[in-house]
């Protein structure tokens, strides 16, 4: 436990609330994925919102870090930090400001500009069909960090700190 | 000849794939029921094909019409009384989430122009 990162938690609870974020906002864009929450459009759109603002909070404490770390002149590369300055982890940077600055048109300009919030509506689900390809794609590219470290290594490496 | 350290992926295929058929299988025929023709289309397509078609950038950015803005008030007002019959529960979500994602976002932004600034240089 004493050696799990930071990044590495960020990373995985990014994750879920992404996972959800999709399942809940499928159910919401049309009677064609309506199926995944058996067409309760109300709870989709309760923990949609409700997700997005978690969501909202994970990205603002990784731009924290990453401006800190960017004032500090560290250079070192988080592996499995959510954002970064290139490969897929600019890609969700850039993606992710998408999603809630499109997010946030939706949620503000409900009631009073029609026309805005088509244009985000659009933007929001286009894009979220090309996230979710490219996350099949990652996880692809990175499934060998899905194998749990070996128990003898891990004992190797228990017992040579110990000594 | 696959390749032994993509097993993992090929496992969550398989599996995620089963949890969608049997999903589609417990909900067969329920939706094709209660669909009406346009709802066949996405949320997305539906405002793009309803509101897209003539607008210009200055739409994206000024209100609505007077008579509109007055319409969705009367609209808002009837929301806001449906709403306050469900609790205040979700009144008191809706108002945290809502400034949650209003007070963060400037600073979000700020961030990000300020990371792009420190990753070119």
């Amino acid at each position: 436990m004493k050696n799990v990162r930071f990044d590495f938690i960020i990373h995985w609870l990014w994750t879920i609330v992404f996972a959800l974020l999709v399942l809940s906002g499928l159910a919401m864009v049309g009677a064609k994925y309506g199926w995944i929450l058996n067409y309760d459009i109300a709870s989709a759109d309760y923990i949609h919102r409700l997700l997005a603002a978690v969501y909202v909070m994970l990205t603002f404490i990784s731009v924290a870090i990453e401006v800190i770390r960017g004032i500090k002149g560290d250079d070192k590369k988080l592996t499995w930090f959510i954002i970064g300055k290139s490969g897929y982890q600019l890609f969700t940077f850039i993606t992710t400001l998408i999603f809630i600055i499109t997010g946030v048109i939706i949620w503000v300009c409900m009631d009073s500009n029609i026309a805005a919030v088509s244009f985000a509506l659009y933007i929001h689900e286009k894009l979220t069909y090309i996230v979710i390809a490219s996350v099949i794609w990652h996880i692809y590219v990175k499934c060998h960090a899905l194998l749990w470290p070996k128990k003898t290594e891990a004992k190797k490496n228990s017992m040579e700190a110990g000594k | 000849m696959p390749d032994k350290r993509k097993l993992h992926f090929w496992q969550l295929v398989f599996v995620f794939g089963a949890i969608t058929i049997l999903a589609l299988a417990a909900n067969y025929g329920y939706g094709s029921m209660k669909q009406p023709g346009m709802m066949n289309d996405t949320m997305g397509s539906m405002m793009g094909l309803m509101h897209l078609k003539n607008i210009t950038v200055s739409d994206l950015v000024k209100q609505q019409e007077r008579l509109e803005s007055i319409q969705g008030q009367a609209q808002t007002q009837n929301h806001s009384n449906h709403h306050a019959t469900s609790g205040s529960f979700l009144k008191t979500a809706h108002y945290l989430t809502t400034a949650a994602v209003i007070l963060l976002l400037p600073f979000i932004i700020a961030g990000s122009i300020f990371l792009a600034i420190v990753w070119i240089k």
